[in-house]
């Protein structure tokens, strides 16, 4: 009956990995019957099936778990962690046997003794299981297998039902994948020759062939893919176990199991996330009484995540713990002679957690049963790298940490557009390109009538694209092709729009091609650490270019790419980084210090003739594409001489849907990409505060305030003498920036609160509000929870409530307006949530 | 261009080698007599074009295309910092698998392949130049020329290199 | 050993694992026996509906619906006679084969079994 056991084995892998899923799943739920009833089963089955096959081992470890396990079922025995534990124990042990079986093809040899009669006193009722569970997992031999190294049969997917789907080895479909590449790449060529002999018998064939190509490639690129969940199956084993031996309360939450990727990636990826979960159970969450003197909730959260992003996959795993100690680490690096004392005083925070990453570093004093398995993070990265992706680590001391790992869809086909660099060629994901614009090259600062220009703002080229400023950066000075025969710059070069996470970026290329369907292949991992490039593919013709990923252009040229919403972890965990923002730095007459803006909330730069500008409504305004656009001037100092008639008048020109103002300045200096730090508590009405911008001090002014006070003049005495009091409660020092000037702008008068908690203390301080707007994933309180309280009762019980997201389905949004929203806007969606508000509070229910 | 390469006739038969004989193509770079096992070789290439690739490290000549699969062009003068070569002269490749990577070590000439006795292979004497014997698993005598065995796997870690 | 020639007896296996299926039919086909197999009560009550076997070889624990809920509504349905019903238990389970008898079983067989003891018990109840 020798090839019954490949049957047995893979049945019995099935049932472990389902059990192992059920067991944690009881222990949670230890009265659900459908639960108990399904372990019981598996349990009973693989007793069953052993019996036939001559597995004595197998069998009777196997029956006196069932033992205990019938004992749960009838009632007799509660399913407390330690008999879940002591249960446990025994499917490790099946386990263990069975991966021998499986390499072997026989029982190891090994005494279960122990096991099975504390499972017997267990199941007798004769011993407290606390001490037993004890007892029968540490002295445990370790089965040979352990030794051997890993089981060689793989457990098979989960739920396979027998006539809908068919085994096939992963060789066959390396194979087929192998070959669909190849079919493509050939195919592309056929049709290069065919474009170039024109219209011949062969085309419309060769049409049909290259439509079957696609889809074959699709069928075979389908078969390839996986979500990441089946990845993520043992992690619920995993923490429960790490928690039970850690004394600490552990939630994992897992989101985005559905995102499919490469099973090849897929594989590769399983070891380095189950050893970074572990990693945060083991040395990231605290106990839960450190937890409580800190001021957090007792559990502990992980936090898995996984998403697609321009054509990467993403996965972020977060904690709340305690985050990684910075000073730790630089005693550590220093001990360990990994950089010198001085080298370690020009190190920044995050240059110094990145020793994390080093060979030999491991930041736990001790190495512990649970992490200390010889692996670090050294070897979790290089894994990483190897598929050609990238880790980055956020961690803020006291808050906990997230890792992002992106790994690009290597082996793929993707659409991709062609362009040219100073004679050289490079593909950039279709994925990632919004449009194409030919622009003509503009003189710097010189204002073009019609037509699109480049314009340089200080020394950062921008282009005008309908109400945005669009930071350029050029292909060829950023791979420094500056050099290079392919000559000059071409006189009209184009901008490729491509977003960014969620912000859009312009990439200045000589020439666009068509669009190609590529196969993406690694790049050498000698060439690894270019991060512009994503890959590289042979096209058509046979030659091979570079493959740029945009995020990698983006942070290469020091662009924010995390500047709006993410739709990542970073809007539920504290620890992140907002990334940095563009920021326009210009001067004012009125003001000695340089002062800045976020350039996102400047539509236009402008440059006018001073004699334009006409005194309208008690301040000055000017004709502006065929309406009159106030004008702010900071100080008295800022109006120009009117009478003077060459003098040109530099404007930042602020959009609010249809109407436009403009705000007189000196001179417009640069724009600098930084991370925002306002030092918050300027006294001075009109300015944020003080923050340092490229090494300078600035002066953030208040865009929020100086429109208001435009509108106030130019409105006076107008219909909208009546001023909204909106509420914003956002957790994120970002958004709230983000927020309130742009709410203020608008016309409404801002209170920001930063907390739930903080909003309903406001309420309880009678704050009369007309509407309120709330993020949905905050810290404490949610919006979910924060609505849900607001609607039951008090002032604000029937106000608008808006609620923000970072993400956008249709699920949430129910699940929004369920809890008592109004309306439901993603976070990035400015003029979404304008038209919300207008529409909010038009309503009837409002004075 | 796929190159046939002559077998030399300086040791044992290849193929039947009996013991310790082991064949190596040998290699000229900058009038140094260099050698590969010749069961790391893949293909011999010459006149191939090759993609310049921008911010590579100076070593990467750029990519090219050998039947479909991408291969990643080195050049060892440039790795091993001799002089650059000259002008006229268009470098010989030899393609080398290394974790299922395949790179192309571009040389001045790739000469033939001979039989080296595991025996004669000596361990790299003092006067070795630091760059040759930073990147070489011994020496032995090829007639009268003194060959240096190169280590594929170190030179082709640039990356340990470059960054630390 | 096809049905038209009258020979052949037909027998339904109704175990959740795949192994134990596999296991049982090769004895009976060695036997001379046309087998099916189902993974649960619920498929195999449906399959009991299409193409009604002489015999049915039925495990007792099994998701979705299990043997006893299957002997019930087999007999509900088509009487006490037909098909013959042998039912499968271990040794921990004694007292389903009270049930199982009640419930319209012929004859029970512990698990595991092998050739002699399965085709003993199905020559005892007339099918062998």
């Amino acid at each position: 009956m020798d090839d019954l056991l490949p049957e047995f084995l893979a049945e019995t892998n099935e049932s472990l990995a389902d059990l192992d899923l059920a067991l944690v799943k009881l222990e949670r739920a230890p009265d659900d019957q459908a639960t108990l009833s399904l372990i019981f089963r598996l349990v009973h089955t693989i007793k069953g099936t052993c019996g036939f096959l001559g597995l004595p081992r197998l069998e009777h470890v196997a029956h006196a778990a069932e033992n205990v396990l019938g004992r749960v079922r009838d009632g007799e025995l509660a399913a407390t962690p330690d008999v879940i534990s002591l249960v446990l124990a025994a499917l490790d042990r099946i386990k263990a046997i069975v991966a021998a079986l499986g390499a072997t093809g026989a029982e190891p040899a090994g005494d279960d003794g122990p096991l099975i009669a504390a499972l017997d006193r267990v199941a007798k009722g004769e011993a407290a299981p606390d001490s037993e569970a004890q007892a029968a997992s540490a002295p445990v031999t370790p089965p040979a297998v352990d030794q051997a190294g890993q089981p060689a049969i793989e457990p098979p997917p989960a739920e396979v039902a027998a006539s809908q789907t068919i085994r096939v080895t992963v060789d066959v479909l390396e194979e087929l994948m192998t070959l669909v590449g190849e079919l493509v790449l050939t195919r592309n060529q056929l049709l290069q020759l065919s474009r170039v002999q024109g219209n011949t018998a062969f085309s419309a064939p060769l049409q049909r062939l290259s439509h079957i190509t696609s889809e074959l490639q699709e069928g075979v690129m389908k078969t390839r893919m996986q979500p990441i969940g089946s990845a993520w199956n043992k992690l619920p084993r995993l923490v429960r176990d790490l928690a039970q031996d850690t004394g600490k309360k552990i939630v994992l939450e897992m989101r985005g199991q559905d995102t499919e990727l490469d099973r090849q990636v897929l594989e590769l990826m399983r070891d380095p996330l189950t050893h970074m979960v572990r990693n945060s159970a083991d040395h990231g969450l605290e106990p839960p009484a450190e937890r409580a003197l800190a001021g957090k909730p007792e559990a502990g959260r992980i936090l898995l995540n996984a998403y697609h992003q321009g054509g990467h996959i993403i996965v972020e795993i977060g904690d709340d713990g305690r985050g990684l100690d910075v000073a730790r680490i630089r005693a550590k690096a220093l001990s360990r002679g990994l950089a010198s004392e001085a080298e370690l005083a020009s190190m920044s925070d995050q240059q110094v957690r990145a020793f994390i990453f080093r060979a030999g570093f491991s930041t736990a004093d001790t190495v512990t049963s649970i992490s200390g398995r010889g692996v670090g993070m050294d070897v979790v990265r290089s894994n990483i790298e190897r598929i050609g992706g990238t880790i980055e680590l956020a961690s803020t001391f006291g808050q906990g940490s997230c890792f992002t790992i992106k790994i690009p869809l290597t082996l793929a086909i993707v659409s991709a557009l062609i362009v040219q660099v100073a004679g050289q060629r490079f593909a950039i994901p279709q994925i990632s390109v919004m449009e194409l614009v030919r622009v003509g090259r503009a003189g710097a600062g010189q204002h073009e009538a019609a037509g699109l220009g480049i314009e340089h703002v200080g020394p950062t080229p921008v282009l005008r694209l309908r109400e945005h400023l669009l930071p350029l950066v050029s292909l060829r000075s950023l791979l420094r092709m500056d050099a290079e025969e392919g000559g000059t710059t071409a006189e009209e070069p184009t901008v490729v729009v491509t977003t960014v996470g969620s912000s859009l970026l312009g990439i200045v290329v000589d020439e666009v091609f068509d669009t190609e369907e590529i196969v993406v292949k690694p790049v050498a991992p000698i060439l690894r650490h270019i991060t512009m490039f994503s890959g590289n593919t042979i096209l058509g013709d046979g030659s091979v270019i570079m493959i740029l990923d945009p995020t990698g252009v983006a942070r290469s040229a020091g662009v924010s790419t995390r500047s709006v919403a993410s739709d990542t972890a970073a809007d539920t965990l504290p620890p992140m980084s907002e990334g940095s923002t563009a920021m326009l730095l210009f001067r004012a007459a009125s003001s000695p210090s340089v002062l800045a803006v976020p350039l996102n909330l400047v539509s236009r730069l402008e440059t006018i003739a001073a004699a334009r500008i006409e005194p309208a409504g008690g301040g000055y305004a000017i004709q502006y594409r065929g309406q009159l656009m106030p004008l702010i001037a900071m100080g008295p100092e800022d109006l120009p001489d009117l009478g003077a008639r060459d003098t040109e008048q530099p404007l930042l020109v602020f959009a609010d849907g249809s109407r436009s103002m403009g705000m007189l300045v000196g001179s417009i200096t640069d724009v600098v990409h930084g991370r925002l730090v306002v030092e918050l508590g300027s006294a001075r009405p009109g300015f944020l505060g003080t923050a340092v911008i490229a090494g300078k001090a600035a002066d953030v002014i208040d865009t929020g305030y100086w429109l208001t006070t435009a509108r106030r003049d130019w409105f006076a005495g107008g219909e909208n003498a009546v001023r909204r009091r909106v509420l914003v409660v956002e957790d994120s020092d970002f958004f709230r920036q983000m927020l309130v000037p742009t709410l203020s702008a608008s016309g409404y008068d801002v209170v920001a609160a930063s907390s739930a908690d903080e909003a309903l203390q406001l309420r309880d301080r009678d704050l009369e509000i007309d509407a309120i707007v709330s993020d949905i994933e905050m810290p404490g309180m949610d919006g979910l929870a924060f609505a849900r309280l607001v609607r039951q009762g008090g002032a604000w019980s029937s106000l608008p409530m808006i609620a923000l997201t970072s993400r956008n389905n249709a699920r949430d949004a129910e699940q929004g307006r369920a809890a008592g929203f109004t309306d439901y806007v993603q976070k990035s969606q400015r003029d979404a949530l304008m038209n919300s508000l207008r529409h909010c509070l038009a309503g009837p229910a409002l004075v | 261009m796929k190159v046939d390469l002559p077998v030399g006739d300086t040791g044992a038969t290849i193929g039947h080698s009996e013991g310790p004989a082991r064949a190596y193509v040998t290699m000229m770079l900058d009038n140094q007599l260099c050698g590969v096992p010749v069961l790391a070789v893949r293909d011999v290439l010459a006149g191939q074009t090759i993609a310049r690739i921008p911010l590579a490290p100076p070593e990467v000549a750029g990519n090219l295309n050998l039947r479909g699969r991408i291969v990643t062009a080195v050049d060892l003068r440039a790795r091993l910092r001799l002089p650059p070569r000259p002008g006229e002269t268009t470098p010989m490749s030899v393609v080398t698998e290394l974790g299922s990577e395949l790179y192309a070590l571009q040389v001045d000439q790739v000469s033939e392949v001979v039989a080296v006795d595991a025996d004669s292979i000596q361990e790299n004497p003092q006067t070795l130049p630091a760059i040759w014997a930073d990147h070489s698993t011994g020496v032995t005598r090829v007639g009268e020329q003194l060959m240096v065995m190169l280590d594929v796997e170190r030179l082709l870690s640039l990356d340990a290199e470059t960054s630390v | 050993m096809s049905r038209a020639d009258g020979a052949a007896k037909r027998c339904l296996i109704v175990d959740d694992s795949r192994t134990i299926r596999r296991i049982a039919r090769r004895i009976l086909e060695v036997r001379g026996y046309a087998v099916e197999e189902a993974g649960n009560g619920a498929s195999a009550l449906q399959a009991c509906r299409r193409d009604m076997p002489d015999a049915v070889l039925l495990d007792w624990n099994m998701p979705i619906m299990n043997g006893i809920e299957f002997l019930r509504a087999l007999r509900a349905e088509f009487g006490p006679d037909k098909p013959t019903v042998l039912f499968c238990t271990t040794e921990n389970e004694m007292s389903f084969i009270e049930q199982a008898i009640e419930a319209g079983a012929q004859e029970y067989v512990m698990k595991p079994f092998d050739e002699t003891i399965l085709i003993e018990k199905f020559g005892q109840v007339g099918l062998a």
